[in-house]
């Protein structure tokens, strides 16, 4: 330890000033990295991306510097896109109400009554986010294809003559995005479950409520910033899926993201593209947000969980 | 919230194991199938062998696929863990004005369709000097891992005390010596979980590599197999994989509990 | 075989020092966390900072250890400015509120944390570790975890850990906040006497004006930021210099003056309603401003008929409890309410009855508020 005088105090004071924390520029050096990611190559190609919509496609792959906004018309008038648009919104919508379905059950269970079966149960809904998407979409070919174990089941037991088309189909298209998607669904909701306080279902009791009265007056109200969160999760998920539209649907139902790789890549229709893809993040940001607000409006207790 | 004399009532428990059935079923069912006799997708199988995997490993296009994949992984797994561990440590320790900024601004990426992104860079690449390729794909899954991987180091970072840190200091030990002896064995968990993640987010991604790569990832090779001919060779390599992320999640079972990430 | 205790005359890197902070000032944003604040405390000598939370105290020990700079002000150590000084430099031991033991380490592990960055020779280092152990009765738990030991364990590690490296100042903030009420006075008595024989100089911080009381040899009361007063635990209870450290130590019963007048070296004074008293003149001189005369509950006596200062307007006994040690009785007069704390041995009083206050003006205090 050495002693330094070190100026008088105002002048000691004042070189620190600068500084709430100890080494002030070290945050800085630490986000270093992730600006030299995030700069040229996020924030650059999406300005990019907004200027290509207003472009004008002239020739396969060119385009002109022209600034209009046909290209947005085109998209929200040609019955083409809009099919595609609604498709895909109407999907996400019965994908949602379906996870809900099926996930509020899964969850329920595991916060309330699994203990030893916790992880296993935990890791058991992780495993379609972490196991390889075509491999899972495979395993779905293989259970709902024509010659796959759902119609071999169905026929051998005499339910059916002819295997029933679901591969390849709306239907084989929604099991498979149900079954990637509930995770979704899932996490937000054990993760709101488990944050009612333990108490407030024997405070209803208590009070004389019965077990499913306890159950929909309070816990589902209480779990409902994470049905949302859910919901919002799936919805976005859905709208933005390209390889389970493309390997287990048709192209009789169109969805948006293999339309708009089709539009880009297939076309060389950039513009167009872009603007497809700008009119899909507006939709979904409006969607999301209404959805907060509707939380906010019926809700707004949630405020404080 | 669990009651310990609690039974939950049969129609749920009904219901849980018909979820339980549902999750495991295209897994298990792409395994089984690998290892069937039949030329094209039949199940139940007429036979049992392992011609698909014999199949599988001397396609030259897929084997060369694996390896670009894998190289690509490992170099967006490098990257983004060091990235998003530096970018979580700044947010997470010092509390600087726009810290709030920063943080959302961090996850923007996952907010967007990934399909957004493949294309919006797609764009880019011209004015960027880049072309399709490997160096693309791998900058473009980068974009997409780095969020995840402040994300989990941030929530990692959650559960350690800072006060560890100016106790260390208090005892003598200058910032390297704090880092080595205290930050890092009690951080590296969530880091070795996040490097986890993003291979596995980079090995399996296909939406980015789409638009960025020449088609020739494992997904996209995968993909267009299935499209062109669909034969259980495909189920063969698709097991490879799921035993591949299992084997990965073994550490990743062993150093994180589950429900820390769920808060 | 190093001792902890220090001998006389020892000189090194952990004699211990003095301490002075000179004009402290630091601001958070809008908020003033610390206003103006000097103190100085003696080698050896034992300081506590009281006061409720958000005054300021964790503010300035966190300045003291180095991990707040003062926007106005220094600190220094032996009369050597340190305030540019990284914590790690500043020769601190510090125990935290809520220990920051490092989870990854054993007990031996976390207290020879500070050793083997002094790099002592291992051999040293074992015996020092040993030494502390058997002083904080914690031999047995050298290899175990602290997620396996309990709480008032943790804090005996806490110090231990803080003390081993000899520094030259100690400080303690809130340091048994944590720990519930019969542990609490245990551990405080304990520290009490390893302070006291270890000679370190020490800082504590408390909300709790037992702890104050039981471990300090000075007391600092703060509030909004400010150091009030300074000085003994008699001192400041017998002679408070604000209604805020008269109320912080104990409680009062205060009454309005009505007139007062100066005599010589006393006060002659009548307070509402019905007491009238004499008391010595304030050592400054000044009485002007004095508005309100303050007895503490202890210090009321009852009697049924009047007395030497309560004249008229007797009070009527609202309800009685017995709290142990003292019989609290709530009288009240008018719409004001009065608290007596009597003795056990006292005549327990009657609900309902009219009774007259007695107190011996010595113990009384004149105040501004």
């Amino acid at each position: 330890m050495h002693s330094t005088p070190g100026g008088t105090a105002s002048e000691v004071a004042s070189r620190w000033q600068r500084g709430r924390t100890l080494l002030p520029r070290e945050p800085i050096l630490l986000l270093l990295p992730v600006g030299f990611l995030l700069l040229p190559f996020f924030a650059f190609p999406l300005a990019i991306l907004l200027r290509n919509s207003f472009f004008r496609d002239v020739d396969a792959g060119l385009m002109a510097p022209d600034f209009q906004i046909g290209n947005y018309a085109k998209v929200l008038s040609d019955p083409f896109y809009l099919t595609c648009y609604l498709n895909t919104f109407g999907m996400a919508v019965a994908v949602a109400a379906l996870t809900l379905i099926l996930g509020y059950p899964f969850a329920y269970y595991l916060v309330r009554f699994a203990k030893s079966s916790r992880i296993f149960l935990i890791w058991l809904i992780f495993t379609p986010l972490t196991v390889s998407i075509i491999a899972r979409t495979f395993g779905w070919i293989v259970i709902t294809g024509d010659a796959g174990l759902l119609n071999s089941v169905l026929i051998a037991l005499g339910a059916t003559d002819q295997p029933l088309r679901i591969l390849f189909e709306v239907q084989g298209m929604t099991i498979g995005m149900l079954h990637r998607y509930l995770p979704l669904m899932v996490l937000p909701i054990v993760s709101s479950l488990m944050k009612i306080d333990g108490n407030l279902y024997r405070a209803g009791r208590a009070l004389g409520a019965s077990g499913p009265h306890v159950f929909w007056t309070v816990t589902v109200p209480l779990s409902l910033p994470g049905i949302i969160a859910g919901t919002q999760l799936v919805l976005a998920a859905v709208l933005s899926d390209f390889v389970l539209p493309t390997l287990l649907g048709t192209t009789k139902f169109r969805m948006l993201a293999p339309t708009i790789y089709e539009e880009a890549v297939g076309r060389f229709t950039w513009a167009n593209a872009s603007a497809m893809t700008m009119i899909m993040v507006i939709l979904m940001f409006v969607i999301l947000l209404a959805v907060t607000l509707c939380l906010r409006r019926y809700a707004p207790w949630s405020r404080a969980l | 919230m669990t009651q310990s004399s609690d039974r939950s009532p049969f129609l749920l428990s009904a219901t849980m194991v018909g979820v339980c059935v549902f999750v495991l079923a295209p897994t298990v069912l792409a395994v089984l199938a690998s290892f069937g006799s039949a030329d094209q997708i039949v199940f139940p199988p007429p036979g049992w062998s392992l011609k698909w995997y014999v199949a599988a490993f001397e396609n030259e296009t897929i084997l060369r696929s694996v390896w670009l994949s894998g190289g690509i992984a490992v170099a967006v797994t490098v990257i983004s863990t060091i990235a998003g561990t530096a970018a979580a440590i700044a947010i997470n320790h010092h509390n600087f004005a726009g810290r709030g900024l920063v943080k959302s601004t961090l996850m923007l990426p996952l907010t967007l369709p990934a399909i957004v992104l493949g294309l919006a860079i797609l764009f880019a690449l011209p004015s960027l000097g880049l072309k399709n390729g490997p160096v693309a794909t791998a900058i473009g899954h980068c974009i997409i891992c780095v969020p995840y991987a402040a994300y989990l180091v941030l929530a990692s970072l959650s559960n350690y005390d800072l006060t560890l840190e100016r106790a260390s200091a208090t005892l003598g030990a200058n910032r390297l010596q704090t880092f080595c002896w205290i930050t890092w064995p009690l951080i590296k968990d969530g880091i070795v979980v996040s490097a986890i993640f993003c291979f596995l987010l980079s090995f399996d991604n296909v939406a980015i590599s789409l638009f960025l790569s020449r088609g020739d990832t494992l997904p996209l090779r995968l993909m267009q197999h299935i499209q062109s001919n669909a034969d259980p060779s495909v189920a063969a390599i698709s097991t490879a994989l799921v035993m591949f992320s299992v084997v990965l999640m073994v550490p990743l079972a062993r150093a994180m509990r589950p429900d820390r990430l769920l808060w | 075989m190093t001792p902890l205790v220090r001998r006389p005359g020892e000189a090194s890197t952990g004699g211990a020092s003095a301490l002075e902070i000179n004009g402290v000032s630091k601001r958070f944003g809008d908020f003033l966390a610390l206003d103006q604040c000097s103190l100085s405390v003696k080698p050896a000598e034992v300081l506590a900072l009281l006061g409720p939370s958000g005054c300021g105290k964790t503010s300035l020990l966190n300045v003291v250890a180095g991990f707040e700079r003062p926007d106005q002000g220094s600190v220094a150590f032996d009369g050597v400015p340190i305030d540019q000084l990284a914590p790690n430099r500043r020769g601190v031991g510090m125990v935290f509120q809520n220990y920051a033991l490092f989870p990854h380490l054993t007990v031996a592990g976390n207290i020879g944390y500070g050793l083997r960055i002094l790099k002592l020779p291992s051999g040293e280092m074992d015996a020092r570790v040993a030494e502390v152990l058997r002083l904080m009765k914690l031999d047995r738990l050298a290899e175990r975890y602290p997620y396996e030991i309990s709480g008032g364990q943790r804090q005996r590690v806490a110090v231990a850990r803080a003390m081993v490296t000899h520094p030259r100042i100690l400080l303690m903030d809130e340091a048994f906040s944590a720990l519930d009420r019969n542990l609490r006075e245990a551990m405080q008595l304990e520290l009490s006497l390893l302070l006291r024989g270890q000679g370190i100089t020490t800082i504590l911080v408390t909300h709790d004006q037992k702890e104050a009381f039981t471990l300090a040899d000075r007391i600092a009361v703060m509030d909004h930021g400010r150091i009030l007063q300074v000085g003994g635990a008699e001192e400041l209870y017998r002679r408070p210099g604000s209604r805020f450290v008269l109320d912080f130590l104990g409680a009062s019963n205060r009454f309005k003056i009505a007139r007062l007048s100066a005599e010589g070296d006393s006060l002659h004074l009548e307070a509402e309603p019905g007491i009238a008293c004499c008391m010595p003149k304030p050592p400054s001189g000044g009485y002007g401003d004095l508005l309100w005369l303050h007895v503490r509950p202890e210090d009321l006596r009852l009697s049924a008929c009047a007395t030497a200062v309560h004249r008229d307007a007797p009070a009527t006994v609202d309800f009685v409890t017995f709290q142990g040690s003292v019989r609290r009785t709530v009288l009240r007069q008018g719409e004001r309410q009065i608290i007596a704390d009597l003795p056990d041995d006292a005549p327990v009083p009657t609900i309902g009855a009219a009774v007259f206050l007695d107190f011996d003006p010595q113990r009384a205090f004149l105040l501004e508020e």
